[in-house]
């Protein structure tokens, strides 16, 4: 780049340069032309006249000295003298008056004429006493006279020729430079350099301009080349994409929309509305309000019905293209994709999952019936049994032979009617129908039933229960059954996994951070503990930590799914911490005073979408294992 | 009309006159020339001192004629110089010129017709003397007819220098 400005600008330095001495080259032999110009108009006829009349003259003295010596005509001595005298007339003539001036400033008259003068002076006595029979001194004078004829010749020569007017229009110059400026070669080698510079500068500029010429013809070539990969790029984008101009007609689409309108080749759509391409009107309206506001139209879904008359669904956005000097929308370049495919899996899987849940809503209300159901003959059977072991203690002792299996059946019945209750519960949680009975009622009660609920569970394993109730626990606004069924679930985990060990309930009341105050109820064991998988898991309905502990412990699965839904219909939750061999730590939060619950109780609510405010169940595992039930 | 004929006869009479004058005011009387011939005058003149009609004069008839001078510049020399001799229309007087013009000879051939007016509008000299020297021939002598350059600068044109003859020989007036 640098190179080739470093290169333009030497050109254009010796262009300038050129010029410049032609020009100066051409004023200069223009001006000397001019100056001789005028010295031959002020060299009239009369001063060429008596230039060469000198010569005249003295050619006539010379012949009038032969005729004197060869004694032919009738030229006698004062012929002859007066010859002479009429010849040396002559030289003043050559460097007097006006015409002497000029004469002398064009020859070489002003040291010439001295010399001839004195050679006169010279000549005059010996031609006085020249005898016309004396060949000798005659050929003397005559040689001596004859001597004169080249320099005044050449004077005449310099004053009637141009050399002699280039004398007289400029004196030669004093200084060397002015010598040489003023020296015709020098004009001519002027005019011939700069013209020959020219001729170079004019090839090489042909040159650079062929170069150029190349060069753009290879950038054009690099452009095109650039233009169709472009082209090629835009056709393959799996996108319609298409630019109309202010009045909506078609100055660019890709392959792909030319194909969805039906087009073999895009450019016939050039120049067309969408309108007249067989599109709906919308298409153009759109386009309009773009041009009119000038602002970008948001993605958008267009159903529309193609050409081909397959109705699609495209995701749609158009932007206006701002000319940069008019600030004027100029085109708006419309970008479509055709979702038609994804809007039908869309349909389909929202068809799928209302499938779904409205059979997870029948499994529900299934099992709730199912439940019902089996409660019903269930209850039966417990009272007849109830009933017979009455009968059976008031019969004697050795009569009482069936209290014992009575005993096992009314036992048997009780455990199978509380699964029941328990599926039916997580039944109704997951049918949407459990319902909330919030009531005001005092939590150090509450916990006081529970110890006396809790500690006969304790004596089977051998373990030891320890109360830690805070004194300021005060009362609470919830559903006192559903508190009480969480922390009874909780506190018989913990016995059924503890064996000869301790198990704790501990609670306060935290002081609330957004709206009411909280209560914390923790039980603790010193049982199996769980691993951090076991955790994870550990919530889930029909899920124990290990398939094994169903056979070694017994029961559903279900008391600890149930717990977390309990807590959070609530609007609290649990959370787990546990080691493996360590026992495991169950933490209940419940807010103090459930809101809202009042109204909302009655329809209940579904934990397994509720999830706003629902805080997750922090199994926080510390890479430690614990048990499951 | 009656005006413009008193006029034109007022004018008829005048040129008889000076006419009348001229031819009556000729005494003729030219002395032959004793030296060395320096001009000769011919044509239409009424007095001759030679045969064929001429007037001749030597240096001592001509200047008996009567020598004036004049100091000017010439076209042919540096600066000013002091011219002595006859004035033209005074020899033209002496020889009784009739003509309008005197055709100058000179001694290297040179030609010029001079109008006779000229003598009567300027002093013009036929020169033999320049600063107090005589004229030769070599000094464009002996005779050069001198118009006064200086005081007229409307002579300074090619025409009177053409008039202005050197190494005068002959006069023929026509």
């Amino acid at each position: 780049m640098s190179g080739a400005r470093l290169r333009y600008l030497r050109s254009y330095g010796l262009l300038t340069a050129a010029l410049v001495v032609f020009t100066v080259s051409l004023v200069l032999s223009f001006h000397k032309v001019r100056e001789q110009q005028e010295t031959i108009l002020k060299v009239s006829r009369e001063t060429r006249w008596n230039a060469l009349q000198a010569d005249y003259e003295l050619q006539r003295l010379l012949r009038a000295l032969d005729a004197y010596a060869l004694g032919y005509g009738d030229v006698d001595r004062e012929a002859l003298v007066e010859r002479l005298d009429i010849f040396w007339s002559r030289m003043p003539l050559l460097v007097e008056g006006s015409d002497g001036e000029l004469i002398t400033a064009m020859s070489d008259a002003e040291s010439v004429v001295p010399r001839v003068v004195a050679e006169l002076e010279a000549i005059e006595p010996d031609l006085l006493a020249l005898e016309p029979d004396d060949r000798a001194a005659q050929r003397a004078i005559r040689d001596r006279l004859s001597a004169l004829q080249e320099p005044l010749r050449r004077i005449a020569l310099q004053v009637n020729t141009g050399t002699g007017l280039a004398r007289a229009a400029a004196p030669p110059p004093s200084s060397v430079l002015g010598q040489i400026l003023a020296h015709p070669i020098v004009h001519l080698g002027g005019i011939l350099l700069s013209g020959g510079v020219f001729i170079l500068l004019l090839v090489l500029e042909t040159r650079r301009t062929r170069g150029l010429l190349a060069a753009t013809e290879a950038a054009q070539a690099k452009a095109g080349a650039a233009e169709a990969r472009l082209r090629a790029v835009i056709d393959a984008v799996p996108a319609m994409i298409g630019a109309t101009d202010r009045e909506q007609r078609f100055v660019f689409l890709n392959r792909q929309q030319a194909r969805a309108y039906g087009l073999d080749d895009e450019a016939r759509a050039i120049g067309l509305r969408p309108t007249e391409l067989g599109l709906g009107a919308e298409i153009e309206r759109l386009d309009r309000r773009v041009v009119e506001t000038g602002a970008p139209l948001p993605s958008a879904e267009e159903t529309r019905r193609d050409p081909d008359g397959v109705e699609r669904t495209y995701l749609t956005t158009r932007v206006p293209v701002v000319d940069a000097t008019t600030g004027e929308v100029g085109a708006v370049v419309g970008v479509a994709v055709d979702i038609t495919a994804r809007k039908r899996a869309e349909a389909e899987v929202q068809l799928a999952r209302e499938q779904a849940e409205a059979a997870s809503r029948l499994k529900s209300q299934f099992l709730a019936s199912v439940s019902h159901e089996l409660r019903t003959p269930l209850n039966a059977i417990i009272g007849i049994a109830e009933m017979l072991l009455e009968e059976a203690e008031d019969l004697k002792p050795d009569e009482r032979l069936q209290v014992e299996p009575l005993r096992r059946i009314h036992g048997a019945s009780m455990h199978l009617l509380s699964l029941i209750d328990e599926v039916l519960d997580l039944a109704k949680i997951e049918a949407g129908r459990m319902e909330l009975f919030v009531e005001e009622f005092d939590a150090a009660a509450l916990i006081g039933h529970v110890r006396s609920v809790a500690e006969p569970l304790m004596d089977r394993n051998g373990n030891r229960l320890e109360v830690e109730a805070a004194a300021d626990l005060g009362a609470m606004r919830s559903d006192q059954t559903k508190v009480r069924q969480a922390l009874l679930n909780l506190l018989g985990n913990a016995a059924k996994f503890t064996r000869n060990g301790r198990v704790t309930l501990a609670a306060r009341r935290l002081p609330g951070d957004d709206g009411g105050d909280r209560l914390e109820f923790r039980v603790s064991d010193t049982g199996i503990g769980m691993t951090a998988e076991q955790m994870a898991r550990l919530f889930e309905p029909f899920s124990q930590a290990e398939a094994s502990t169903a056979r070694d412990h017994g029961g559903t699965g279900l008391g600890l799914a149930l717990t977390k839904r309990f807590c959070r219909m609530l609007g609290g939750d649990v959370a787990v911490e546990s080691e493996r061999g360590r026992g495991s730590t169950f933490t209940v939060t419940l807010p103090a005073v459930l809101r809202g619950a009042a109204d909302d109780a009655a329809d209940g609510s579904t934990p397994g979408r509720d999830g706003a405010g629902a805080r997750r169940v922090a199994a926080v595992g510390r890479g430690r294992a614990g048990a499951a039930r | 009309m009656l005006r413009r004929s008193v006029v034109a006869l007022g004018v008829a009479v005048a040129l008889l006159g000076a006419a009348a004058t001229a031819s009556a005011a000729a005494p003729c009387d030219l002395p032959r020339p004793t030296g060395r011939v320096v001009l000769t005058v011919t044509g239409a003149i009424d007095c001759t001192n030679a045969p064929d009609g001429r007037a001749e004069f030597d240096r001592e008839t001509l200047g008996a004629l009567g020598l004036s001078e004049l100091t000017t510049r010439t076209p042919w020399t540096d600066g000013e110089v002091t011219f002595e001799g006859v004035l033209a229309r005074d020899l033209m007087a002496a020889v009784g010129a009739r003509g309008t013009t005197a055709r100058a000879v000179a001694l290297n051939d040179y030609e010029a017709d001079i109008p006779l007016a000229d003598f009567e509008r300027y002093p013009v000299l036929l020169a033999m003397r320049a600063d107090g020297e005589p004229l030769r021939v070599r000094d464009k002598g002996p005779l050069w007819v001198i118009y006064p350059w200086s005081r007229h600068p409307e002579l300074g044109d090619a025409d009177t220098r053409g008039k202005s003859v050197w190494q005068l020989e002959l006069l023929d007036v026509r």
